[in-house]
C-alpha cells in the first residue's frame, strides 16, 4: 500500500497540471467540455503515476545537489561543485560553518523544485524519503518496487548528496591568493547560505514588534518592565535576484531572496552635525550627556575608603575616556572650522582659537604657552563639570585630585596640539 | 631581541569605490584581508624592481573618511542594495530598456574612503629610503588597486622608527594618525561570550544590539522610580563585525577552471569576529594596531590576526604529523 504522504504528493501534482491545462484550453478556446477535461486528467494521472514520476525524478536528479555554500551567490551564472561542509570546528572566536541540521539546495532549473520536495517528504514513520534511501531501508524498497531496478533508482535519485570527485570552480568565484609560509593556497571564496539565512532569523526575532510590543510600550509610558528588550539598528536588506530567487537556492526562495547585513562602517565625522564655538568649546561643543556616565563613575570611586592599584586604574580609565571624548570633539571641531569661523561674530578666547582653529596649525607646533593655558582650563573644566553634574552630592574635591586630572591631562599633551 | 620597529606611513590614501562586501553578512569596511592583499601585492611590485629584501611583515589601517554607496528611501528602515543577474546589457535587454523596462544588473556595494597604513618592514637601508619612497609613490599612481577600488590621491610615504616603550617615536606616528581610527581585533570579546556558552552568531550579535533595561531606583524622597537605560554591551567603543580571513571546507587539491593549476586549491568560506575602532591616540604599543598573516593549517583557517601567536600546542603539531 502507497503512504498516504506520497499518494497525496502525486495527487497535488494531478490536480495542479489539470488545473493548468483547464485554464489554458479556456483561454484558448473560452469553454472546456467534459469529454476534453477527461482526456487531460487521464494524461496527468499517466504522467504522475508513481513509476513515471520516479523515472522522472531519477533521469533529473543531477540536477538538483544539497549544499551549504551554493556559489551562486557570487555570481548567478556560475557552476562550481556542490560543497557540503558538515564538521564539528574547534571555534576560536568566529562566526563559521559547523555542524548543523540544516542544507541548502541548488537547481540546475527551477522545474526540478519539486523532485527534492518530494525526496524531503515524511512518510508514516516520521523520516523522509531521503534519509530511508541513504540508510537502504525496506520501507522505501517496498513502497518502490513499482520500478523494475530499484538499485538503480536508488543510486540516481542520491546523486542529490552525492560529491562529484571532480572539483570544478568558477571564474565568476572570487579566488583569493593567501601566503602560507613561502607559499600560496588558491581560495575560491563561497557563501554560507545557512549563515546568512540563520542571521536573518535571529535580527528577525530582535528587531520583532509582535515580541517586544507590551516593552516598547513600558519604555515608552516609563513604566516598570522585568528583563527589558533589544533592538539592532543600521541594517542592509541584500536582495538576491528578487524576481525569481528559486534561480539562486531553495532557502533564497525561502526568504523571498532577500538576506540581512550588518553594518561595519567605521566612525566618522560628521561635518553637518558639528557647529564651531562662538564664545566656548566646553559650553557649546560638548554636551552634558556625552560624559555625565564617565563622571557619574568617578564619583563612586571617589567615595570608596579603601585605595588599590585597581581603584586608580579604573579612575584614571574614566578620566581618559572623558580626555578622549575631548580629542574627539576637538578634530571634529576643527574640521568645520574654516567654513563657520566668523571673526566678527566669535568671542572666543584665544588659547581656544589657537587650539581649535586650523589656522593656527603652525603656531601649535612652534609655541607651548597657548598648551600649558589650555590644560589649567580643562583641569578647572573637569572639576567644574564634576561638581555640577554631581550637584549636591559631588565631594568637594582637594589640590589631590585637581594635581591628578592635570596629570591625566598632561600625559595627552602631544594630542591636544 | 631588537625591540625597535621600522615603520612607513602612506598617508591619506583615498580610495574611489572599494568593495564594501566584506563578507556576506556584512556591509561597510573593506575586509582586513583586503588591506594585508594590497600591501603584499605592493611588496611582491618592489621585489620585482630591484628591492628584492623588502618585506611588509605587518600592517595598521586606520580610517580618515569612509562613505558607503547605499540606497535608503524615504520611508526605508534599513538601506538596501540589489544583486541581479547580468552587469552588461545584452542586445535583448536594451530593447527592453527603450521600451522603458529596465534590464536586471548587478549592484555591488562600494564606499569611498581616505585612510592611512602603517607598514612594518624589514630590507630597506637608511640610504635606500628616498628611493623606495619614489618607487612606492610611482606604483601607487600606476595601475595598483586597494580593497578593489582605484587609488585617487595620497600624501608622501614616511619612515618612523618606534622603539618599544619609547612615547615619544609612538607619539610621533600616531599623531600623524589623527584625527582618524585605527582598527583593532576584538575576539576576545567573542571568546569570553562563547565560553559564557553563547554560541558564535549570538555572542556577536550580543555585542551588536542595544540593550534597554529596567530597573526601579529610589530617589532623594524615597520613592520608587522607574528608569530605562538604553545601551550597548559595551558602553564605550565603536564595536563592528569585520570580515578577518577565510575557513577552508575542502581538502586541498586540484580543481578545473582555477586561476592558477601550479598553486593547491581548495573552497573557503569568510570568517567573520568582532573589531573595534578607536582613535590611536590612546594606544600604549605599536603592535595593539598592527595586522599580520596568520595561518593555523589544524582548523583550516587563513587569518588576518593581530599578535603573532603560535596557535598550535605541541600536542596539535604532533598529532598534524601522524593523522
Amino acid at each position: 500500500m502507497l503512504d498516504p504522504t506520497i499518494q497525496e504528493f502525486l495527487q497535488g501534482r494531478i490536480d495542479r497540471r489539470v488545473e493548468f491545462k483547464c485554464k489554458e484550453v479556456i483561454k484558448k478556446n473560452g469553454v472546456i467540455d467534459e469529454s476534453e477535461k477527461l482526456v487531460i486528467e487521464n494524461s496527468a494521472k499517466d504522467e504522475y503515476n508513481l513509476k513515471n514520476w520516479l523515472l522522472y525524478c531519477a533521469k533529473n536528479a543531477n540536477g538538483v545537489s544539497m549544499t551549504t555554500h551554493p556559489c551562486k551567490y557570487s555570481h548567478p551564472d556560475a557552476q562550481t561543485t556542490s560543497i557540503y561542509f558538515n564538521k564539528k570546528v574547534d571555534n576560536k572566536g568566529f562566526v563559521q560553518s559547523s555542524i548543523s541540521n540544516n542544507t541548502d539546495v541548488l537547481f540546475s532549473t527551477a522545474a526540478y523544485m519539486p523532485i527534492y520536495s518530494f525526496l524531503r517528504l515524511v512518510l508514516i514513520d516520521g523520516k523522509d524519503i531521503l534519509e530511508h534511501l541513504m540508510n537502504d531501508s525496506e520501507v522505501v524498497r517496498k513502497q518502490f518496487s513499482i520500478v523494475d531496478d530499484y538499485d538503480l533508482l536508488k543510486t540516481q535519485l542520491l546523486e542529490v548528496i552525492s560529491n562529484n570527485t571532480d572539483v570544478v570552480t568558477s571564474e565568476k568565484v572570487k579566488q583569493v591568493y593567501f601566503p602560507v609560509y613561502d607559499d600560496y593556497h588558491l581560495l575560491s571564496v563561497v557563501s554560507s547560505s545557512i549563515i546568512m539565512f540563520d542571521l536573518k532569523k535571529r535580527i528577525k526575532h530582535i528587531n520583532s514588534f509582535e515580541i517586544n510590543e507590551s516593552k516598547i510600550k513600558a519604555k515608552k509610558d516609563n513604566l516598570f518592565c522585568e528583563g527589558g528588550y533589544k533592538t539592532l539598528f543600521d541594517l542592509t536588506i541584500q536582495g538576491h535576484v528578487k524576481s525569481n530567487p528559486q534561480c539562486i537556492s531553495q532557502l533564497n526562495k525561502d526568504n523571498f531572496g532577500e538576506s540581512y547585513l550588518l553594518s561595519s562602517c567605521p566612525p566618522c565625522i560628521e561635518k553637518r552635525n558639528v557647529h564651531f564655538p562662538k564664545s566656548d568649546f566646553f559650553i557649546e561643543s560638548f554636551k552634558k550627556y556625552e560624559y555625565a556616565d564617565n563622571f557619574k563613575a568617578l564619583h563612586k570611586l571617589f567615595k570608596t575608603d579603601y585605595n588599590n592599584i585597581k581603584l586608580r586604574d579604573a579612575r584614571d580609565r574614566n578620566l581618559q575616556q572623558i580626555i578622549d571624548l575631548i580629542i574627539e570633539k576637538m578634530w571634529s571641531v576643527r574640521a568645520v572650522s574654516q567654513a563657520q569661523f566668523h571673526a566678527d561674530t566669535s568671542s572666543l578666547s584665544s588659547v581656544q582659537m589657537t587650539w581649535l582653529h586650523s589656522d593656527f596649525a603652525d603656531e601649535r607646533e612652534k609655541s607651548e604657552q597657548w598648551l600649558n593655558l589650555l590644560i589649567t582650563e580643562i583641569s578647572t573644566w573637569l572639576t567644574r563639570s564634576y561638581e555640577k553634574v554631581l550637584d549636591k552630592k559631588a565631594i568637594k574635591l582637594g589640590d589631590a585630585e585637581r594635581l591628578h586630572f592635570a596629570e591625566v591631562i598632561e600625559r595627552n599633551r602631544e594630542f591636544l596640539k | 631581541m631588537n625591540n625597535i620597529k621600522r615603520l612607513l606611513l602612506l598617508p591619506h590614501i583615498k580610495v574611489h569605490n572599494a568593495n564594501a562586501l566584506s563578507s556576506p553578512f556584512t556591509i561597510g569596511f573593506p575586509a582586513m584581508t583586503a588591506w594585508l592583499g594590497a600591501v603584499h601585492a605592493l611588496q611582491r611590485k618592489l621585489n620585482t624592481q630591484g628591492c628584492s629584501d623588502i618585506q611588509f611583515n605587518s600592517v595598521a589601517v586606520i580610517s580618515h573618511q569612509f562613505e558607503l554607496q547605499t540606497y535608503k528611501g524615504a520611508e526605508d528602515n534599513v538601506n538596501s542594495i540589489i544583486i541581479a543577474k547580468r552587469p552588461s546589457f545584452t542586445k535583448k535587454e536594451l530593447t527592453k530598456f527603450n521600451s522603458g523596462k529596465a534590464p536586471t544588473f548587478i549592484e555591488e556595494a562600494r564606499c569611498h574612503l581616505d585612510v592611512s597604513l602603517v607598514l612594518e618592514y624589514t630590507g630597506i637601508e637608511k640610504d635606500d629610503e628616498s628611493e623606495v619612497r619614489e618607487k612606492i609613490a610611482h606604483l601607487l599612481n600606476s595601475n595598483m588597486k586597494m580593497a578593489g577600488g582605484d587609488i585617487l590621491t595620497f600624501k608622501a610615504p614616511q619612515f618612523f622608527k618606534v622603539e618599544n616603550g619609547n612615547t615619544t617615536d609612538l607619539n610621533a606616528l600616531t599623531r600623524k594618525l589623527m584625527p582618524g581610527y585605527a582598527l583593532i581585533e576584538r575576539r576576545d570579546l567573542m571568546t569570553e561570550a562563547m565560553a559564557a556558552g553563547q554560541d558564535a552568531m549570538d555572542a556577536l550579535l550580543d555585542n551588536l544590539v542595544i540593550h534597554h533595561h529596567c530597573e526601579k531606583v529610589a530617589d532623594e524622597m524615597n520613592e520608587e522610580k522607574v528608569v530605562w537605560t538604553s545601551k550597548r554591551k559595551n558602553n564605550k567603543g565603536w564595536i563592528v563585525p569585520i570580515a578577518t580571513g577565510f575557513h577552508g571546507l575542502t581538502e586541498l587539491g586540484e580543481a578545473k577552471n582555477q586561476r592558477d593549476p601550479n598553486t593547491p586549491h581548495r573552497f573557503a568560506e569568510s570568517v567573520v569576529t568582532l573589531g573595534e575602532f578607536k582613535m590611536p591616540h590612546s594606544i600604549k604599543l605599536i603592535d595593539e594596531i598592527l595586522w599580520r598573516y596568520q595561518t593555523d593549517q589544524t582548523n583550516n583557517l587563513y587569518l588576518c590576526a593581530q599578535t603573532q601567536k603560535n596557535i598550535q600546542t605541541e600536542q596539535e603539531i604532533e598529532n598534524a604529523y601522524y593523522a
